[in-house]
């Protein structure tokens, strides 16, 4: 059994006059110790699905489906007891260190606060235990930065500091939301590291929130890409990225400028993201498809298994999509 | 924090590519028009909205059922007022008379008259100055700004009051020395407010865009940088209005302000409340009653506007 | 060598005045120091590094939205510099700047047609309404925007559609030279791809000569004949974009390069990341001598005695470390380069 277990997870908004649908039965699941990334564009629901995890919808917000960490379900919990599963079982870091300390508490006071919460520490043993995790994230002078202010330290800094405090509490599984994004290439790389180094010395499953295929080529086991709400393609991250089976996978993949050989022209996929409140009829990825036929344009595609262990696509389309030698069957 | 990121539907809906084969030039929708519907949903503000337009049509329509003028003394009721001069629709005092005899219905109507136009007038004066002035001093910044805002700090921490009680009393008490004197004040705060606003869209990429395009100094102030205030203007504007009624009504209050025959509000109240101790209290109530009800009019108003004038529009 | 050199800037130094007060002494920024290169015509010189590194501030010094402090920005041979606020309006017609936030370059209380107009109104005071309208049109188009949104605001359009419009206001008083700053940083990945391809078919299109700054290798990769790395305000090599990806010669470049992310899970898995220790010294007091020295893995004694003129490096290609020649010929790097080379 998995450590996450989500299973027709879909959420959506209310709206004045109307519901708004974000996120259209995603499945997916984290075994202890994995790192899975979810990839996908602005509107694809890619956060919202983060969010829902451990409750952090918006109060017009509502999830429905089944998401089960450790055997246990997690929706329609009560706010009391998410609270207890929040730091100790299941962390989030966000995109911008910047406003997700409070910058008029000093960074230490931040983290013993975590510390005397859930695992009912006195001060002392509190301090400890967060300036050994300060080191523990490569914070150089971890006493020093304990003293300081957020605003005294760097952006790059502020996120070691935030994953300082997300791994407090030792939890199971660690959700980071975009967390290199506004980050240099040189920090991003030392934060990339960190999170590698982190999850094998705490065994800490880790979902990564990106859009950056760079970024989880680097660090993830399995990876879930999203479009339109849906997932439209799961798998280990090697299949997808030398066997992609949905055409947004592959437009993604091509739409990457390549470090190591310029291309003339970058395959890009026409067109736009589709307004969530219109989507097309059929597979909502139809109407920018160099793959699509009849079917696509009336049927939505399931989420299907197919192949070997664990892969699935929601796509009609059949055939690899790339030609090579280890898939010319 | 979390908690308040709404879903933007708005940013969702623009993200839908344009239908292709529309070939007749779509009208867009301006962020006014979407502050304008936000507006509309808050039912508060549109009812404050309503009835000040009812109150200014009030005060144009009304005179022509007045049965008195503001100045004409009923004999009749001089020295009875008390017993006779409630209001009554026969003997044409609708809201009754003064302690002097005059009708009440026709001076509440001027009063309210000259409050309001005092009122908007000087808010319009404070705006026209005040965002000239912040403007340009937050635009240009710099050893200029310096200056202006200083100027401006130094005026703001004179006692306004007094200079202005002094003026009326040197210069003597005219609707036109009290005019300006509120002028020379009430622009200050909007100046203040303006010149913030600017310091933060100075810095904006499209001003920044405007410059590289050549586009000269002045005129990127009053194209581009003006348009993006004027939210914040406006709201500033209508909380301003009461701000002048109540100061204009203090003076009146005082005796300082509006001279007869001529009246403000506050000067009716001023009146009433002497001769609340004789149980005419219609003579303060009616008043009262206007006074209040167009301040908080203007201020629901002014809240609205403010809700509606959401700040990432700006 | 017959191409045109459009622009040349030579010594070009900018510092900014920050905090201070009453009390305390205002603490000097230097964001850029000693700053010479040039532009040729029809080419795109990509500018890359990292936050602080002062690429934005560049690129606004060329336009002069920026006053340099010191140092010369030759157009066409003449001096920006010298010029008094009337001519270089002028010269705007010329130079034009497409910026990192497509929303915030734009007036939200402006239509799109009235923005992307409004060049033409100042530096084309000539063109009557009529003709104005033909010409916003015609760049709609270019840029693949229908001309009837031309009535729309720009917060009714996404991200990569603001951009376009950005563009299309670059484009409308037909320059030579656009600044672009960081373009495309500010859009997902496929529309990313989409604006980078829009860019090359219009310079193509209308013979332009770009400034391409941005923070992300793979894209500036992408689109640049010669790559400028700025390190703490000061250039720490110059080359084409195969010399630098292929051959980096100074520490700062090989490290960076090992840094970019690759969207490719087994060359990911074999590199050897350089991150280097800790981060960014602060531009309000760089280290002496080579700014870089305090994070480079071939730091010696004399790298803090001197700043490291820019020197040849053969090819035309400029390098500014004074041991480039003992590095090429150092076993670290070869042997992860060797790794990489037997996949």
């Amino acid at each position: 059994m998995s450590l996450l277990d989500v299973t027709d997870l879909s959420i959506g908004f209310h709206m004045p006059g109307r519901d708004l649908q974000v996120v259209n039965k995603v499945n997916f699941s984290v075994a202890a110790g994995e790192t899975l990334a979810i990839v996908g564009e602005s509107g694809s629901g890619k956060t919202q699905t983060a969010f829902s995890l451990i409750g952090l919808l918006a109060q017009n917000g509502f999830a429905t489906g089944s998401v089960k960490f450790d055997g246990r379900e997690l929706l329609g919990l009560k706010e009391s007891e998410l609270n207890k599963v929040r730091a100790e079982q299941i962390a989030m870091i966000f995109q911008d260190p910047m406003t997700s300390l409070n910058p008029y508490i000093r960074v230490g006071e931040q983290l013993v606060e975590v510390l005397k919460l859930h695992k009912g520490m006195n001060r002392a043993a509190a301090q400890a235990e967060a300036i050994r995790m300060l080191d523990a994230v490569k914070l150089p002078d971890a006493r020093n930065i304990f003293m300081r202010y957020p605003h005294e330290c760097s952006g790059g800094m502020r996120q070691r500091i935030m994953i300082a405090m997300a791994l407090l509490c030792r939890p199971k599984l660690l959700i980071a939301d975009e967390p290199t994004t506004a980050l240099d290439v040189m920090v991003q790389a030392q934060m990339l590291e960190l999170f590698k180094s982190l999850t094998a010395e705490f065994g800490t499953a880790l979902i990564i929130i990106t859009h950056d295929l760079g970024v989880v080529a680097g660090l993830a086991d399995r990876m879930m890409v999203m479009y339109a709400g849906r997932a439209v393609e799961t798998g280990t991250v090697d299949e997808l990225f030398y066997d992609p089976r949905h055409p947004y996978t592959l437009g993604l993949l091509s739409s990457t400028p390549n470090l190591e050989e310029k291309a003339s022209r970058l395959n890009t996929i026409n067109g736009a993201p589709p307004n969530l409140e219109h989507l097309p009829r059929g597979c909502a990825f139809h109407p920018r498809c160099a793959f699509r036929f009849e079917r696509c344009f009336t049927e939505v595609p399931q989420l299907l298994d197919f192949g070997e262990a664990d892969r699935k696509k929601a796509c009609h389309y059949a055939k690899p999509l790339v030609a090579s030698e280890e898939n010319a069957a | 924090m979390l908690a308040e990121t709404r879903v933007d539907t708005e940013r969702l809906e623009s993200t839908a590519e344009p239908e292709l084969g529309a070939p007749a030039m779509i009208r867009g929708r301006s962020l006014w028009r979407d502050a304008a519907a936000r507006f509309m949903r808050n039912r508060a503000a549109v009812v404050s909205v309503v009835v000040l337009l009812l109150i200014v049509l009030f005060t144009i329509i009304g005179p022509h059922f007045a049965a008195w003028s503001i100045e004409k003394i009923d004999w009749s009721l001089v020295g009875k007022v008390k017993t006779m001069g409630q209001p009554s629709i026969a003997d044409g005092h609708y809201f009754g008379t003064d302690e002097v005899g005059r009708d009440l219905f026709s001076r509440v109507i001027q009063g309210t008259q000259i409050s309001l136009t005092v009122g908007v007038l000087g808010a319009a004066v404070a705006v026209v100055i005040g965002t000239f002035y912040g403007a340009i001093s937050g635009y240009f910044g710099g050893r200029l700004d310096s200056v202006m805002m200083r100027f401006v700090d130094i005026v703001y921490s004179i006692p306004f009051l007094f200079i202005l009680i002094l003026m009326l009393i040197i210069f003597g008490k005219s609707f036109v020395v009290l005019f300006v004197g509120i002028g020379l004040i009430s622009w200050l705060g909007m100046a203040r407010v303006v010149r913030g606003q600017t310091l933060t869209l100075k810095n904006r990429e499209f001003v920044e865009a405007a410059v590289a395009t050549g586009v000269k100094p002045l005129a990127v102030v009053f194209r581009h940088v003006v348009p993006n205030l004027l939210g914040i203007v406006v709201v500033y504007a209508t909380l301003l209005v009461p701000e002048i009624i109540l100061l204009e009504s203090f003076i009146s209050f005082l005796g300082l302000g509006i001279q007869e025959p001529n009246t403000s509000l506050g000067a009716l109240i001023s009146e009433g409340a002497r001769t609340m101790q004789y149980g005419e209290l219609w003579q303060i109530g009616f008043p009262l009653a206007f006074f209040v009800v167009v301040l908080f009019s203007f201020f629901f108003a002014g809240d609205g506007l403010r809700d509606a004038l959401d700040p990432k529009d700006r | 060598m017959s191409a045109t050199e459009l622009l040349r800037v030579e010594n070009l130094s900018k510092t900014f005045s920050v905090g201070g007060g009453m009390f305390k002494p205002k603490l000097r920024l230097k964001a850029l120091q000693d700053i010479s290169f040039s532009i040729q015509q029809g080419e795109t010189l990509g500018i890359v590094g990292e936050s602080g590194c002062g690429k934005s501030t560049l690129g606004r010094c060329i336009l002069q939205l920026l006053r340099p402090d010191e140092g010369r920005v030759l157009w066409l041979g003449q001096d920006l510099m010298r010029l008094d606020a009337e001519a270089m309006r002028k010269r705007r017609r010329d130079l034009q700047i497409i910026f990192q936030d497509p929303q915030a370059s734009l007036n939200p209380r402006m239509t799109v047609g009235e923005i992307v107009a409004d060049p033409l109104k100042t530096l084309r005071p000539e063109l009557n309404a009529q003709q104005r309208r033909q010409r916003v049109s015609d760049m709609m188009e270019a840029v693949g925007l229908q001309p009837e949104m031309i009535n729309r605001y720009p917060h009714e359009f996404s991200g990569g559609q603001a951009q376009r419009i950005g563009i299309a206001r670059a484009l409308i008083t037909e320059p030579k030279l656009i600044v672009c700053d960081e373009p495309v940083s500010a859009l997902d990945v496929s529309i990313q791809a989409q604006i980078l391809n829009l860019l090359s078919e219009l310079k193509e299109q209308f013979g332009l000569t770009l400034v391409f700054i941005s923070h992300n290798l793979s894209v500036v990769r992408h689109v640049s004949d010669r790559i400028l790395v700025l390190y703490l305000g000061r250039i720490v090599e110059l080359a084409t974009d195969e010399q630098l990806y292929e051959d980096p010669k100074h520490p700062y470049t090989k490290a960076l390069l090992t840094a970019v992310p690759i969207a490719d899970p087994k060359r990911a898995r074999l590199r050897n990341i350089d991150a280097l220790q800790g981060e960014i010294p602060s531009p309000i007091n760089p280290p002496l001598g080579c700014t870089f020295r305090t994070r480079c893995r071939y730091a010696i004694g004399a790298c803090a005695d001197v700043r490291p003129p820019l020197e040849n490096a053969g090819d035309s290609r400029l390098v500014a470390c004074i041991r480039w020649q003992e590095i090429d010929h150092m076993p670290g790097m070869e042997a992860a380069e060797e790794r990489l080379q037997t996949l």
